[in-house]
């Protein structure tokens, strides 16, 4: 067989078949190579059976009417994952958002009601309860280590196909990092992967080679209106959503870190940004930060242009302390002051 | 002592532990590969313009776009564009060159500074199946931060009369906002730029670096323009072990393909377009999508697989509508065929052909997995053939076209059919090929796209061949397959009880006919047992077809029947 295959010349030659020794020795290099390729392929599927076990289907139902009648009809499919033994699903806020109720497909194929036990508008995340004990929780992977390039799996419920209890899992890599994304839900510091993510995946992990989730998926971008891959997906990151699991385990709705401090929108022209505002009172106002501070660092990052800043920003939960270097009249100066659990009510 | 139990088993779960991670290995050392050859060639990929990139070739500032940059540069009496790379740094670079015929500019940067730079590789090197990569700023969420990098494979090559390389396809994610984007092998070579968008039915073309490289044969002081590191002896990595692998799994199955041609009375409608070009950076929220375009049936040439040594092909049914004048289909080696309509299996939209003569003296041996078989998670390829009707190159072979991925699922049961799904990319190019294993041995037939899950999606899926090969006899006899029809209507069965509880039978179907009545309860199927009404349609979907024998297991009045019936074709 192999000695029909072509052996191309960038000389200009055409097909040149190779002689009939060469043959036996390509042949046995091919062996060597397919075993080699089939060891990877082993370890993949090792890994595929594992990401499976803690990702979930999630569909919501709603009340509509049909001839007068309220009749609760299955409205949207999304994805999952595991993070507690004791039933605790993490998913987006719009993958449950205006349900009647949710119910959850486990990849043992078990349906079981679920509860939205506590949620995060602002970042898309929900956390649902089901009551289900001895589940496999899915570990996190410290997201500050991802590098693009690395490859991963996406798992989940795409058009609904998840939800006979096998999860559909899809290979990629880690394209980009520190995306932002997102319209009605913001999405910071994001991970872009090319693994196939469609409509329904959302809420659903996506996993490192180790078979620990790196995030979770709940944006496409798309070129038409049939909302179908093209190889662009933001993945929430894992550190993200380990920082604020405790709050959301918590129960209640959670807000982000609070500092009382705005910027403006741009990237000042000297790198950095430039505080807008100082809410009075607010812990920030309490160091002293001012109106004109330019940020050029955050806990140790650099803070190059507006995405750096906001990125930074939107990982870190109310009781983190905060670290800012800044810029007044030319000279640099350093504040540190702890986070709130939300913002202080109105007078 | 009595300490040493506790010690000993976390010793051993240590040791456990430690040997699950030892078997995730091999696949971590991947990683690196990947990683590694991102961080040497991204920092060399620049932004030009808003939505149009560029690599630098040289340490000494050549940089490497796209030809619209020149004729916007011409026309504007500008004589020079902003070029920034991912760290920051943004220089003006003038216009050295522009090659119309590779679609390319040649910039150069005339600031005395060391700028990271990429070497070229040899895309003669390159095959169908290949690893490759791009690196560019799709739809502009890259922006202020490091450009992204998508891995595909190389989908098919062209070549011209003499053999020469044209153009390449490419399974690698490319969208809006990267023209004039690199592609490189998975050794960081320079491999070619972006040609032209796919659109949901092609993918992205790349022109080949050899071509790029002849149309600029010398930069300033008669050197030549690019770095050239003479390559190292690398040794073996992975990547190369899959690519390789994935290049052989796809030319083994190369002998079982031919590319059918569809002459038609008639100019086909105006087909709707797959997908429009516009781009659309919106970014979309889960669920409850618009209806989206329909999938346009294709003019040019679609894949064939022979099944059968007497000239047997099956191909994707939808081309072969009412208007077709001829089928002509060409094999591996470049012989032509007439071929001719046969039947249709109408739950997987596929067509079985016949062709004039025996394709070939050696039948090329299929090489069946079976369905239950196969892993989740193994590697498949999906692999199709086209050859250009009204090539120079009629002697030549077809030209292979593959996409690789994961068997995301054994049994997927996708609208009628008992389905493999699969990640890799499946289109109409593709549809009617196969999907094969690393060593090139049949796991099914790739099923033509359809709604929602579109083209190239992700979303594919393969009738099993062990199930297909099982019906082929009838397909062959000229018998369609189309799905199978009952006639009952069904409940779930009151309170806990499970099956499926009829409640009304139509006349003159098959449920009547063999005595069903309403009220009774279905408690199995082929000696299989059903949890509700659910089940009977999902299994008549997976198994059967008209004209199939089913068997119920049924309660009537406290009393268990067996009752056989012929199944029928729907009214």
């Amino acid at each position: 067989m192999r000695s029909v295959l072509p052996l191309l010349l960038w000389t200009g030659l055409l097909y040149v078949p190779a002689p009939a020794q060469d043959s036996t020795r390509d042949e046995a290099e091919d062996e060597i190579m397919l075993a080699e390729a089939e060891k990877l392929e082993r370890s993949m599927v090792r890994l595929v059976e594992k990401v499976r076990e803690s990702t979930v289907a999630v569909v919501r139902y709603q009340r509509k009417d049909v001839d007068g009648q309220s009749v609760e009809v299955a409205s949207g499919q999304g994805s999952g994952v595991v993070v507690s033994r004791d039933g605790k699903v993490f998913t987006n806020v719009h993958v449950i958002d205006q349900a009647s109720r949710i119910e959850v497909i486990f990849a043992d194929g078990e349906t079981a009601e679920a509860e939205l036990f506590s949620s995060m508008p602002l970042y898309d995340f929900a956390l649902l309860r089901v009551r289900r004990a001895g589940l496999k929780p899915a570990d996190f992977a410290r997201t500050t280590r991802v590098e693009p390039g690395q490859w991963a799996l996406a798992a989940g419920n795409p058009r609904g196909l998840g939800a006979d209890g096998e999860p559909v899992v899809t290979l990629g890599i880690v394209s980009g990092l520190g995306r932002v994304a997102g319209g009605r839900y913001r999405y910071n510091n994001a991970i872009q992967t090319d693994a196939e993510i469609n409509p329904g995946n959302s809420g659903g992990p996506l996993f490192d080679l180790d078979g620990r989730v790196l995030g979770i998926n709940g944006l496409i971008s798309t070129r038409d209106q049939s909302k179908t891959n093209v190889g662009v997906g933001y993945t929430i990151p894992g550190d993200q959503i380990r920082n604020f699991l405790p709050r959301l385990i918590a129960g209640d709705i959670v807000e982000p870190g609070y500092s009382g401090l705005m910027v403006l929108p741009e990237t000042h022209e000297q790198g950095g940004v430039e505080i807008a505002r100082v809410i009075h009172g607010s812990p920030a106002a309490k160091v002293g930060l001012r109106i004109g501070d330019r940020i050029i660092g955050v806990n140790g990052t650099r803070i190059e242009n507006h995405t750096d800043w906001s990125n930074v920003i939107a990982m870190l939960p109310g009781g983190k302390s905060l670290s800012i270097r800044f810029v007044r009249d030319g000279r640099g100066s350093v504040k540190r002051f702890t986070l709130l659990t939300s913002a202080p009510e109105r007078r | 002592m009595r300490r040493a139990g506790p010690l000993l088993l976390l010793l051993l779960a240590a040791v456990l532990t430690g040997r699950a991670r030892a078997q995730m290995g091999s696949l971590a050392g991947l990683d690196r590969e990947f990683t590694r050859v991102v961080t040497e060639v991204a920092p060399a990929v620049v932004e030009v313009e808003p939505g149009v990139s560029g690599v630098c070739v040289s340490s000494e500032g050549f940089i490497l776009t796209d030809a619209a940059v020149a004729l916007r540069l011409t026309s504007s009496k500008q004589t020079s564009v902003r070029v920034t790379f991912p760290d920051q740094r943004s220089f003006q670079a003038t216009l050295h060159a522009s090659d119309a015929a590779t679609r390319t500019a040649l910039l150069k940067i005339d600031e005395r500074v060391r700028l990271p730079s990429v070497r070229p590789g040899d895309p003669a090197d390159l095959e169908v199946g290949h690893l490759l990569m791009t690196v560019g700023n799709a739809f502009g969420t890259a922006r202020e931060s490091q450009p992204a990098v998508t891995l595909g494979v190389v989908s098919s090559i062209r070549r011209d009369a003499q053999g020469e390389l044209l153009l390449l396809e490419t399974s690698a994610a490319t969208n809006p906002g990267q023209n004039g984007g690199p592609y490189f092998n998975t050794d960081g070579e320079l491999i070619g730029l972006l040609h032209q968008l796919g659109d949901g039915f092609d993918l992205a073309t790349v022109t080949p670096i050899g071509r790029i490289r002849a149309a600029y044969p010398t930069g300033a002081r008669s050197r030549s323009v690019f770095d050239t590191v003479s390559r190292l002896d690398t040794p073996r990595t992975k990547a190369q072990v899959l690519s390789r692998a994935f290049q052989i799994a796809a030319e083994r199955a190369r002998p079982q393909l031919v590319s059918i041609h569809v002459q038609r009375t008639l100019p086909e409608e105006a087909a709707p377009t797959p997908a429009a070009d516009e781009p659309d950076s919106g970014k979309e929220q889960g669920d409850a999508p618009p209806p989206p375009p329909a999938i346009a049936i294709p003019e040019g040439p679609i894949t064939g697989t022979l099944v059968d040594p007497r000239g047997f092909v099956l191909a994707a049914a939808a081309p072969f509508g009412a208007n077709v004048e001829s089928i002509e289909a060409v094999s591996q080696d470049g012989r032509r065929f007439r071929a001719t309509l046969v039947s249709r299996d109408e739950k997987a939209g596929l067509a079985l052909l016949l062709l004039d003569q025996r394709p070939t003296d050696r039948w090329p041996k299929l090489k069946v997995i079976p369905q239950e078989q196969l892993d989740l998670g193994q590697f498949v390829i999906a692999v199709g053939a086209l050859s250009d009707p009204s090539g120079p190159d009629s002697s030549g072979k077809n030209d292979l076209y593959a996409t690789v991925g994961l068997l995301s699922n054994r049994h997927r049961l996708d609208a009628h059919r008992d389905a493999l799904q699969t990640d890799a990319g499946v289109s109409y190019k593709n549809a009617g090929g196969l999907l094969v294993d690393l060593r090139g041995r049949a796991l099914g037939i790739l099923l033509p796209p359809a709604l929602p899950f579109g083209q190239n999606s992700g979303l594919g899926f393969a009738l099993p061949m062990d199930a297909l090969l099982e019906r082929l006899p009838l397909m062959m006899e000229g018998r369609d397959l189309v799905p199978a029809y009952i006639g009952v209507m069904l409940s779930d069965a009151p309170g806990d009880q499970v099956g499926a509880l009829i409640s009304d039978v139509s006349e003159g179907f098959p449920g009547a006919r063999a005595g069903l009545r309403p009220g009774d309860l279905i408690l199995k199927l082929d000696g299989r047992d059903i949890r509700n009404r659910q089940a009977l349609s999902d299994y008549l979907a997976k198994y059967k077809y008209a004209g199939d024998a089913l068997k119920l297991t049924v309660l009537r009045a406290g009393e268990t029947l067996e009752i056989e019936l012929q199944l029928d074709r729907r009214p």
